[in-house]
């Protein structure tokens, strides 16, 4: 046993380091007397028991070969021995167990980063990333050394860290100035860059753009795969509108496919329309006295449930000088992503859209006073009482339908439209009068939001 | 003059305006998971990257609609990311925005003016990702253990 505690103080007092020695290291190193061989058995006995003691407090036989080997690591450390902290770093790698953790990432950053080991640092980086979400494989109660001089100085660099800055703002110079290739200084600057990747507003986007450059410049770097699942979707998915653009342009064939046949509400606007008299309306009226007003602009407005429609328009008639405001019912018996064809049936109101040649008086005396006179000019207000039948179908050629405004749901078809139909209207006027069958067109232009 | 304007923009921006929706889903159909799948919340800030086999099931932004406080934001997350099959939050940015307060006519001939106050709230915008990580089995195998002793 006074053996034993000779080599322990040859040893220890071999390293010269007098830092963080316990009690018992230190009792081994002051009693000089003990070495002279005149040490009795009680104060051996109280030294084993110390020793015993400080194993079971500090470490046991498990602990004492890491120890001593962060304590070597510690050395080459000071000395800027990177060969030799490269092997002392295997070296307690290869003594993990799940008992004991020799030394941790983070130590192991640490230490690249003080002595410039960028090198090293690159692989260390890409793997400390990578097993973020990993779990440590290691049993409850495991043992660390989070009490010797490499812990301290490995929080004195930590605390020399400036953590509102990456990594890369801190080491950039240096990283620069090192001896490395391109590939490889731009591969750290990403790998010290992510630190920051999400620290403000501006943040994401210009990661995006360093890890782009990288990944397009460096294509066949060994990493770029891992960068490409792990780092770049993210920063990809930062603008929310830009992808709810995408996703509603994705989707559009989708939402109008599911529109059909839905309800929604339009607007037409005819430019272009006639007609022709099928059967009756003879003599309708004087040619000689009234001169018809041809309207060339009509509309109507429509709402569809379903594939009931209501519509309420104004429209011509298939004879020149008529109008008639209509309400009918339709029913859309076909709907695509161009074509929509609809038959109706309604109700018919007709007005009158004449203007007067010349001075006529109407009445059974032609002296002031008596009969109705017309003036020259002026447009005939006939006032029919009775209405009449329309039936016909509606055919819309839609050939644009986009998103109405910013809705990722509601649509806007722009169409070229038209309506055909016939109508039996009484015409029972003052000078107006007739009955029969007509045939109309119209022409024009209409926009549906649905 | 002036409601007539005021009513129109509020008609603009009801058009504008979108729910809170994951965006980015694809066509694939995802099964929504179990109401007791335990879901991670990671911050970017904390971890930038994700799992290298995690299969993206879409991004999330709460909006000011939802409720306000941070703790209800991150249970509307997480509820979202259940839905859309995802087991970890990948939360990119938490920032806190100002609501203005509204005021509305409530009434006829003698009805008032109700207002309500401006607030503070918080919005998170995370992705959605399914992966099968250690650390992932491991929450799983603590939540059903925590289960189990209760």
């Amino acid at each position: 046993m006074e053996k034993l505690a000779l080599i322990l103080v040859l040893a220890l007092g071999a390293l010269g380091f007098a830092g963080e020695f316990d009690d018992f290291e230190k009792s081994l190193m002051t009693p000089q007397a003990s070495n002279d061989g005149s040490s009795n058995n009680e104060s051996s006995d109280n030294s084993t028991e110390a020793f015993e003691q400080s194993l079971m407090t500090t470490g046991d036989s498990e602990m004492e070969p890491v120890y001593k080997l962060r304590e070597t690591l510690l050395e080459n450390i000071k000395k800027r021995d990177t060969a030799q902290v490269s092997k002392n770093i295997s070296e307690l790698e290869s003594m993990q167990t799940k008992q004991c953790l020799p030394i941790v990432d983070l130590e192991k950053k640490m230490i690249y980063l003080d002595l410039k080991m960028y090198r090293r640092l690159i692989p260390h980086m890409v793997h400390e990333y990578r097993a973020a979400y990993d779990t440590l494989e290691v049993d409850p109660g495991y043992k660390f050394p989070d009490d010797d001089g490499l812990h301290i100085y490995i929080a004195q660099r930590l605390q020399e860290l400036d953590t509102s800055r990456t990594l890369y703002a801190q080491y950039s110079q240096s990283v620069e100035k090192a001896w490395l290739t391109e590939e490889e200084k731009r591969e750290l600057e990403v790998l010290m860059q992510l630190d920051g990747a999400y620290k403000d507003e501006k943040a994401p986007e210009n990661m995006l753009q360093l890890v782009k450059n990288f990944v397009d410049k460096y294509p066949n770097n060994p990493d770029v795969p891992w960068i490409k699942k792990s780092v770049l979707p993210p920063l990809e998915h930062m603008n929310v509108w830009d992808m709810y653009f995408e996703d509603r342009a994705k989707n559009k064939d989708k939402v109008i496919e599911s529109k059909y046949y839905t309800g929604g509400f339009g607007f037409n606007l005819y430019l272009l329309g006639g007609g022709t008299v099928i059967s009756g309306y003879d003599d309708l009226y004087r040619k000689d006295v009234l001169e018809p007003e041809v309207n060339y602009i009509h509309l109507d407005f429509y709402l569809q449930i379903s594939r009931f429609v209501l519509s309420l328009g104004y429209y011509n008639s298939g004879i020149e000088g008529i109008d008639t405001d209509d309400l009918t019912v339709g029913f859309v018996v076909y709907d695509s992503r161009h074509l929509k064809v609809r038959p109706f049936l309604g109700i018919s109101f007709p007005f009158s859209s004449f203007t007067v040649k010349d001075y006529f008086c109407l009445g059974t005396e032609k002296e002031y006073g008596s009969g109705s006179m017309y003036g020259k000019g002026a447009e005939l207000d006939e006032s029919f009482e009775n209405g009449g039948w329309v039936f016909g179908v509606s055919v819309d050629y839609k050939f644009a339908t986009t998103y109405f405004l910013a809705s990722d749901s509601a649509l806007t078809s722009f169409a070229l439209t038209s309506r055909f139909g016939v109508s039996t209207i009484d015409l029972e006027g003052n000078l107006v009068k007739g009955n029969g069958y007509m045939a109309f067109f119209s022409l024009g232009l209409g926009i549906y939001l649905w | 003059m002036f409601r007539v304007l005021i009513l129109l923009g509020l008609v603009l921006l009801s058009a504008c305006s979108f729910n809170a929706k994951v965006m980015n889903t694809g066509d694939t159909k995802v099964t929504p998971l179990d109401a007791r799948t335990p879901v991670s919340f990671v911050l970017a800030q904390e971890v930038p990257v994700v799992p290298e086999d995690a299969i993206y099931r879409g991004t999330f932004e709460t909006s000011s609609n939802d409720a306000c406080t941070i703790d209800k934001m991150i249970d509307v997350t997480l509820e979202k990311a259940r839905h859309a099959g995802a087991n970890l939050v990948f939360a990119k940015r938490i920032k806190e925005v100002y609501v203005p307060g509204t005021t509305t006519y409530i009434g006829g001939v003698a009805g008032a003016m109700v207002s309500t106050s401006g607030r503070h709230c918080v919005t998170i915008l995370a992705d959605f990702y399914f992966a099968e990580t250690p650390a992932q089995a491991k929450h799983e195998r603590e939540g059903q253990e925590a289960k189990w002793k209760n």
